[in-house]
């Protein structure tokens, strides 16, 4: 074959996932007598599969087919990669790359792969979430811990009550959705919307069948069906995942507590246009979702017991994503976009902890799980990522600083 | 939807909710509001004519209203309020779990939050979300107390194994030896699981849970949960149980029922072997 192609500056399969910002990728042909115009264009490997659009240099739009000479040399062309809007992957491997030229072509499986809202996913798609999260626990013994120790009342101050919350947990997501993806690369950190009934998720063949009490009954654990991949779930030793609703989980969005209803979509991004006010978020919606429940999730000592707490802060964090491309705040250095506070882990360019190491005051004296986990689809944001690398989560204002993930609702567009 | 037409679609939902924050909230909420402003929403918290469950959403807006390192004055004073409407109590520990998760003045507070707490734990419409909220936040005090509990029946606050599911939040809360003399002796099969939970890390009680992953007596939740803890104590005394045969038991009476756990707990036992943490490569 005299054609070559690199995807997140790989040829490997492990480089072949992409989300809607578009990824660094490059073509060549093999030394030939000339130059070689080629057509790549994208095709979903079966219906319903991914699709992908393609970008000339980082500041163009997006085209669905884009023409290239390849020159005679074997030197490569750069070109960008992105999902196309809307045209998210179910599978791995189902969207097609395709290069044609002079009678000669390539085809390479891809996938465009995005966090979605959990309670719309395929079957295939929750069980294989599933299966990757059981597995990151594996009864007890698996990485899970750590993320379940480093969210503890001892690391606060490193992740609440302040400015650093949304970056911080962004961070957190990042490894533990990496840390799934080394166990299933074609796996993602779906989102619970927690302003909208999802009666899917709180299934006993998803989430676990949810109870509705009131704030003065005990919880009880979530109903699971036999052979359920989180049926032997165990954090801190102790089987089971204490939750219960005080909500009806099949009908309602969670609710909050009266008079500090939890926001809507809408109303989260209506909090201002700036982050110093968009960062009030963390009471509601954020703390109103925790709250709208009896057992772990409702207190941050327990909540990352629940690995519900992980999909609740992905739709935290999508919120943010998406109050980042509506208000076009993506640049770090704008004030509007972050600002700090004088303390260790809250100014733009400080490590954050547990991922730096740091064990000496003001940080905590413990710090689990070892630095930031690399992915074979970007460097970014390093091994001890800063607040500043994980603000421009999209690469929108520097492309090295994507970080390698999406949500299926939050658009690339470049400002 | 373009990503245009998404965008403007998005913008005209925001601009609706920033007109409709801006004006008066209506229903009757509004009596008591009738006079606007922080102060009388404030006052209507205690107004001794309101019906409970105004003041307590009254009590919420009042801390939506206030910056969130200033919002616990209020709930916190209603929470330890002994004379103070259940429903109001009840509101007022939730907005203070809310604030406790994102007050950048909690730790100033705490302390308050703590002793509130504690005092709910007399009123019983409160005692169990009290009782969660003070054993999530590790308070030794009411650890021993739940402790004294379990020993002596007479001191129990609350049933056996609701003791025992609030103990096990705290993985530092000593429970262990109280777990094992339940697991002896349970006074019911709540009471077993919850202690078999506590146990399932316990290496001490690999023996006592095989013994009841054998048992057929026993329920399918308990031999669920037996394999469990073994799976996480001692996977390698955990095998694949083969799926029962139906025409095996057909001529006994209760086949059904029997086939139908030996069914659940061989899934059981796949699931669990299914996401073991695979050894390490040497």
């Amino acid at each position: 074959m005299p054609l070559e192609i690199e995807i997140n500056g790989s040829a490997t399969p492990e480089a072949r996932y992409i989300a809607y910002a578009p990824s660094p990728c490059r073509i060549r042909q093999t030394p030939a007598a000339g130059p070689l115009p080629v057509t790549l264009s994208s095709q979903p490997a079966q219906p319903g599969g991914g699709q992908a659009v393609f970008y000339s240099d980082p500041a163009a739009p997006s085209s669905a087919t884009l023409q290239l000479t390849l020159p005679a040399d074997g030197s490569w062309v750069d070109f960008g990669l992105g999902g196309k809007w809307q045209a998210p992957s179910v599978d791995d491997r189902d969207c097609l790359l395709i290069a044609t030229g002079n009678g000669d072509s390539l085809t390479v499986p891809l996938m465009v792969r995005l966090r979605k809202d959990a309670n719309t996913l395929l079957p295939r798609e929750r069980d294989r979430f599933l299966e990757a999260l059981a597995k990151l626990n594996a009864g007890g013994s698996g990485r899970y811990q750590d993320f379940r120790d480093i969210h503890v009342a001892a690391a606060n101050e490193e992740e609440h009550r302040g400015p650093h919350f949304l970056p911080w947990h962004r961070t957190l997501l990042l490894d533990f959705e990496r840390g799934l993806q080394d166990i299933d690369s074609a796996v993602s950190l779906h989102y619970w919307r927690f302003d909208q009934p999802a009666s899917s998720v709180f299934q006993s063949n998803f989430m676990g069948a949810t109870a509705q009490v009131t704030l003065d009954d005990p919880p009880s654990d979530v109903a699971l069906d036999s052979g359920h991949p989180l049926s032997g779930w165990i954090t801190d030793g102790v089987p089971g995942i204490s939750r219960s609703a005080l909500f009806d989980t099949q009908t309602s969005p969670a609710p909050g507590p009266p008079g500090f209803d939890l926001l809507s979509e809408a109303a989260t991004l209506a909090l201002g246009d700036v982050y110093t006010d968009f960062a009030q978020m963390e009471g509601t919606p954020h703390g109103a979702a925790h709250v709208s429940f009896v057992g772990w999730i409702s207190s941050i000592p327990t909540a990352a017991k629940d690995p519900l707490f992980f999909m609740l802060h992905a739709n935290v964090d999508r919120l943010w994503a998406l109050w980042q491309w509506l208000k076009r705040r993506t640049d770090p250095n704008d004030v509007k976009v972050y600002r700090g506070q004088n303390r260790d882990g809250r100014r733009l360019d400080d490590s954050t902890w547990p991922w730096n190491g740091v064990t000496t005051s003001p940080r905590p004296d413990f710090a689990p799980g070892g630095p930031l986990k690399p992915s074979p689809t970007t460097a970014a944001p390093g091994a001890t990522p800063t607040i500043r690398g994980v603000i421009d989560y999209q690469g929108n204002s520097s492309a090295a600083a994507r970080i390698g993930y999406g949500y299926d609702a939050v658009p690339f567009e470049l400002s | 939807m373009s990503i245009r037409d998404y965008r403007q679609q998005l913008e005209q939902e925001v601009a609706q909710e920033s007109a409709r924050a801006a004006e008066p909230s209506g229903g009757p909420q509004a009596e008591l509001e009738s006079a606007g402003g922080a102060d009388q929403l404030l006052s209507s918290t205690t107004h001794p004519e309101a019906a409970p469950e105004l003041r307590a959403a009254a009590l919420g807006r009042v801390a939506r209203q206030k910056d969130l390192g200033s919002a616990q004055v209020a709930p916190l004073e209603r929470l330890a309020d002994p004379n103070e409407a259940p429903a109001v109590r009840v509101a007022a520990l939730s907005l203070l779990k809310l604030l406790a998760i994102s007050s950048p003045t909690f730790p100033e507070w705490r302390p308050m939050f703590l002793e509130a707490l504690r005092r709910a734990v007399d009123e019983p419409a409160l005692r169990a979300a009290a009782l969660e909220a003070l054993t999530q936040e590790g308070d030794r005090p009411t650890q021993e107390k739940l402790l004294a509990g379990l020993k002596d029946p007479g001191q129990a606050l609350v049933p056996v194994d609701h003791a025992l599911r609030l103990l096990s939040s705290d993985p530092h809360a000593d429970v262990r030896e109280v777990a094992r003399s339940v697991a002896g002796n349970p006074p019911d099969e709540a009471a077993l699981l919850q202690a078999m939970k506590v146990l399932a890390g316990d290496p001490g009680s690999v023996e006592a849970f095989r013994s009841l992953l054998a048992d057929r007596s026993q329920s399918s939740s308990v031999r669920k949960l037996a394999a469990t803890a073994l799976n996480n104590l001692a996977p390698e005394l955990l095998q694949p149980a083969p799926e029962p045969r139906l025409e095996a038991a057909a001529d006994l009476a209760s086949a059904p029922a029997l086939t139908a756990d030996e069914s659940a707990l061989a899934k059981h036992i796949g699931a669990l072997i299914r996401v073991r943490r695979e050894p390490a490569p040497r």
